[in-house]
């Protein structure tokens, strides 16, 4: 036990010293010797890798940084929990960096140093999350998540100053108000915060706290990246990328994901599907079928992503709310499961997306397979790896799903899932009819140039495998994601 | 003999800036005045710091000389109230005053900065003095004391403007000054005392019939302070004045008079109300809450509005005031805890805020922080500085702002009118948020060309004392936050204090 602890000790603070460095190498400039931040983010994932074998099940490690009562204190925990996300954000971090720096190199080299910068920022961030052992911690790094992303938008428009910074830095205060409301009512009700033990308090609770701590922390969590998406705020894709997925979905799919396991327990989230609560089912099938219509009918004009994101986001909420009754792993493979596919889909539409920048009408997207297959294909897996057909991970919950429903039909949850999962089908069969119909069309120079780009640029080509092989390694060794 | 040293060093506190504000006659020279200023400050901080530890383990040190019957005698006594806002007051001192050295002195003629040394130590013994004392009479004189060498750093301004809201100033302050007397010899006649202590024990004296005395003397008390320690009405239109000595009385005026006018009313209300059952008897939460509702909603609004510097730091101490009124209203250890945070993130954050405004003002013509650029004007050292400052008043996790919005908040738990809280709080720490996010947004801010041409000529002028502040309170603030055990020891006494 003691050993352990020293190594593990080592082995984490080698991350975070190797996470620091990067960023000093970021700002200077000195990243193509021979130690640069890909080699040094090789070396951080196999750390992580081996701090996974150090730590046995149910072993805890808590360190204290910065202790004043039992409330207010700043600590940090390793166990098996923790690991397996330190693994999954670190090993993206290192492929996402690969895609990114050789993406901002050859089409954002005026913002190439900033953006690189900002995005080791937010996967050091990450990785601390992923250990803070109390809420108010998290809700630091959350918050300062926030700062850096203002910080991002200035940096990045400083000349003019756009109206998006002013409406994202609303949204912000009102996450922070909910977040901290959230751990004042926390802490009068159980004189707690931590994610100490797998806590059984909130099942005591009569239901309308219930209610108050769920939408608390739902909105808290989530209304930085529900709000920009329903209101389509018009950012580069980019910026959206790092802005709203790396920097505030993550940080609150882990965080949630902590929450239910450590403050929340199950026995509370059943309250909306427990009674057949017609109200909210209705409102999640209707939901799904809007932004499943809009998709549909968009034929990849403007917002796709974020059509997707939004449609695939529901589902997960609505996963959650299903699987509250099987074991604790299934919400764990759900979290992992989601994070590395909206990673995968942002990357893999990111050459259709600048495409479309370059294109004035949809019909040029027609025959686009015959121009850039491997981006059509790796696309095309990523979808279906959305709604678990491929061998990924994703397969996993969905699996439990619909293991769940074999056993005990609830109707409408049913027809949401399976809505959801007819209209992604429908919408993959939309797309490779558009983009196999052979058309004759003369394409200019540009986008030639842009799609060769594409297709030969080798980091680019791999990376894009290599989140999809993530999603399957992910699959394989699913036996050691185990709590 | 221990005690012997403890109580004199109580008289030194007090002795030493009189005999060192005789001493700056002596000497003509710039350097040798500002040393003994410098001195006789740091030297009173280290005093006061070397006592805190003995009043918080032993909860007050008094002087015991019982030398008349009628305790006309000088009494003094060190509590953990005054003793807050003891350390609090000389730190503001040490700061604002290094204002004055390097900004205002190089303007000002030998003889007259000769004197405005002699006034600003002679405003250090005012405020030691009015800290300590522990008799009403005494409290009388050294009041006029302070309000005498506040006129006088007033008088050096030569600034019209100044001159006129000083004037003003003086008849209101006149008149609290009948008021004070009027109810302290009403107290006098009721209690036959003079002594805060012995007022506490004699209140069983008072029968029930009588007990609008009390309410007399505590309405002319509410307004004499008003009066005399919060005339922000008077001095408001000064703010944006160009004058230094104006940045001089501002600073007075809104960062240490008011806090003496708490520090008064805490004393008034813990002699009148400590150890009685008053507090249920004179229920005036509905009337501190109706007011604070008025100052953090109109300030409030206008902070979202202000453009200016200076303004938004004034208005951001108003604020402040308008939240410490609510933790009074609410009346529990929680909100105590946050009142003693508030009154900290107060003296630390805002005010290096209006150092910063003044700074702006001197180099670019206006406090405006949509006109200013300063991203190559300052050094890397005072970005950094800027920007962990930024989230100081934010108000991130673990920083003094946090912790006085988290006390208050759970202070309010149980109570009636808590909705109204929760908004007023709402809307006081989006007026913080906004207002870092525009100072975030002028550190990324790039000139345009032309600008920076004309930029280039005019030097940053007084980037020492910038950065000399800054230094000296971020080096405050992360010994505050490094030390916060201590810091939450000492709030809890604070509000226990009260609350025995």
């Amino acid at each position: 036990m003691i050993n352990n602890f020293d190594e593990s000790a080592l082995l984490f603070a080698l991350i975070m010293i190797i996470h620091v460095i990067n960023i000093f190498l970021c700002k200077s400039r000195y990243h193509y010797n021979f130690i640069n931040i890909f080699s040094l983010s090789v070396i951080q994932s196999l750390i992580s890798l081996v701090l996974f074998f150090t730590i046995d099940a149910g072993q805890k490690l808590t360190w204290n940084i910065f202790y004043i009562n039992e409330i207010l204190n700043l600590n940090v925990f390793i166990n098996k929990f923790t690991v397996i996300f330190l693994n999954l954000i670190n090993l993206l971090s290192l492929i996402l960096l690969i895609f990114f720096e050789k993406y901002l190199y050859l089409f954002e080299k005026n913002n190439y140093q900033k953006t690189l910068l900002f995005f080791i920022y937010f996967f050091l961030n990450l990785n601390i999350l992923i250990v803070c052992s109390n809420l108010v911690s998290s809700i630091l790094i959350i918050v300062i998540n926030a700062l850096l992303s203002i910080g991002y938008l200035n940096a990045k428009y400083h000349d003019h100053k756009p109206k998006i910074i002013n409406t994202l830095s609303i949204i912000y205060f009102f996450q922070y108000i909910f977040l901290f409301i959230l751990l004042i009512y926390l802490v009068e009700l159980f004189n707690d915060n931590s994610f100490d033990n797998n806590n059984i308090m909130v099942s005591n609770l009569d239901i309308s706290s219930q209610y108050i701590l769920y939408v608390l922390s739902f909105f808290g969590l989530f209304i930085f990246t529900l709000v920009p998406f329903y209101y389509f705020i018009n950012l580069k894709i980019i910026d959206e990328f790092i802005i709203i997925i790396i920097s505030q979905l993550f940080a609150s799919l882990i965080l949630f994901t902590k929450l239910i396991f450590y403050i929340f327990n199950f026995n509370f989230l059943p309250i909306f599907l427990k009674n057949d609560n017609l109200f909210i089912n209705i409102f999640i099938i209707i939901n799904l079928l809007v932004i499943a219509s809009a998709l549909v009918y968009s034929k990849f004009k403007d917002n796709i992503l974020t059509l997707l994101s939004l449609f695939s986001l529901s589902y997960l909420f609505l996963s959650y709310l299903i699987l509250y009754k099987s074991n604790n792993n299934s919400l764990l493979f759900l979290s992992i499961g989601f994070i590395i596919n909206i990673s995968s889909l942002f990357i893999t539409i990111i050459p259709f997306n600048l495409l479309q920048s370059k294109m004035n009408n949809q019909i040029s997207f027609r025959g686009l397979f015959f121009l850039m297959p491997k981006s059509c294909i790796l696309l095309i897996l990523s979808l279906l790896n959305f709604i678990g057909i491929m061998p990924s991970f994703n397969m996993v919950a969905n699996f439990q799903i619909f293991k769940i429903f074999a056993n005990n039909m609830i109707i409408t949850p049913f027809i949401s899932v399976v809505v959801f999962n007819i209209i992604f089908l429908i919408f993959i069969a939309v797309f490779l009819k558009i983009i196999l119909t052979r058309v004759s069309l003369d394409r200019s120079q540009e986008i030639i140039n842009l799609s060769e780009k594409f297709e030969n640029q080798q980091n680019l080509v791999y990376s894009r495998i290599a989140v999809i092989i993530l999603s399957i390694i992910f699959f394989i060794f699913r036996k050691f994601i185990t709590l | 003999m221990l005690k012997l040293a403890t109580t004199s060093s109580i008289y030194v506190l007090i002795i030493l800036p009189l005999i060192s504000s005789l001493l700056c006659f002596v000497s003509r020279q710039r350097g040798v005045n500002y040393f003994i200023y410098i001195a006789s400050a740091i030297l009173s901080l280290i005093i006061i710091l070397s006592l805190s530890l003995k009043t918080v383990v032993f909860g007050k040190i008094v002087n015991d000389f019982e030398i008349s019957a009628i305790s006309i005698a000088q009494e003094f006594q060190l509590d953990i109230l005054s003793l807050f806002f003891l350390l609090v007051i000389t730190y503001i001192k040490l700061i604002t005053n290094s204002l004055y050295r390097f900004n205002i002195e190089s303007s000002v003629s030998e003889e007259s900065n000769q004197k405005t040394y002699a006034v600003l130590l002679l405003n250090i013994f005012a405020i030691n003095s009015i800290l300590l004392t522990n008799n009403i009479f005494n409290l009388f004189i050294f009041c006029e004391i302070y309000i005498f060498t506040f006129l006088a750093i007033c008088s050096a301004s030569n600034d019209s403007k100044v001159l006129k809201s000083a004037f003003t100033y003086f008849c209101f302050s006149s008149a609290s000054t009948l008021l004070f007397l009027l109810s302290f010899i009403v107290i006098y006649l009721c209690f036959g005392e003079t002594n805060f202590n012995k007022i506490v024990d004699n209140f069983a004296l008072i029968s029930e019939e009588n007990y609008w005395y009390l309410f007399l003397i505590l309405f002319s008390i509410f307004l004499a302070i008003i009066l005399k320690f919060f005339p922000f009405w008077v001095f408001y239109d000064n703010i944006k004045s160009k004058n230094s000595f104006s940045d001089l009385v501002i600073t007075e005026i809104f960062f240490v008079t008011c806090l003496i006018g708490i520090y008064l009313a805490l004393k008034f209300i813990k002699s009148f109300f400590g150890n009685n059952l008053l507090f249920v008897k004179f229920n005036y939460d509905l009337l501190l809450i109706f007011i604070s509702i008025i100052i953090i909603s109109y300030t409030s609004i206008k902070i979202v509005k202000e453009k200016h510097l200076k303004l938004i730091a004034i208005d951001l101490s108003l604020i402040t005031l308008g939240l410490i009124l609510i933790t009074l209203a609410i009346q529990n250890t929680n909100s105590l805890k946050a009142l003693f945070y508030f009154i900290i993130n107060n003296a630390c954050s805002n005010i290096i805020l209006f150092i910063l405004a003044i700074y702006i003002k001197k180099n670019y013509k206006t406090s405006s922080i949509e006109q200013v650029n300063f991203s190559y004007k300052i050094t890397y050292f005072v970005s950094l500085f800027l920007k962990i400052f930024i989230s100081f008043v934010i108000g991130l996790p673990f920083t003094l702002l946090f912790f006085a919005n988290y006390y208050l908040t759970l202070s309010i738990m149980d109570y009636n009118y808590k909705i109204v809280i929760i908004v007023l709080l709402a809307i006081t720490n989006f007026a913080y948020f906004k207002l870092g996010l525009n100072l975030f947004r002028v550190l990324y801010l790039r000139e345009d060309h032309d600008q920076q041409n004309s930029f280039n000529l005019c030097k940053f002028n007084n980037k020492k004392t910038l950065q000399l502040a800054f230094f000296l309170n971020l080096i405050l603030i992360f010994l505050l936050m490094f030390n916060i055990n201590f810091l939450e020891k000492f709030s809890n006494k604070f509000a226990q204090y009260f609350l025995l």
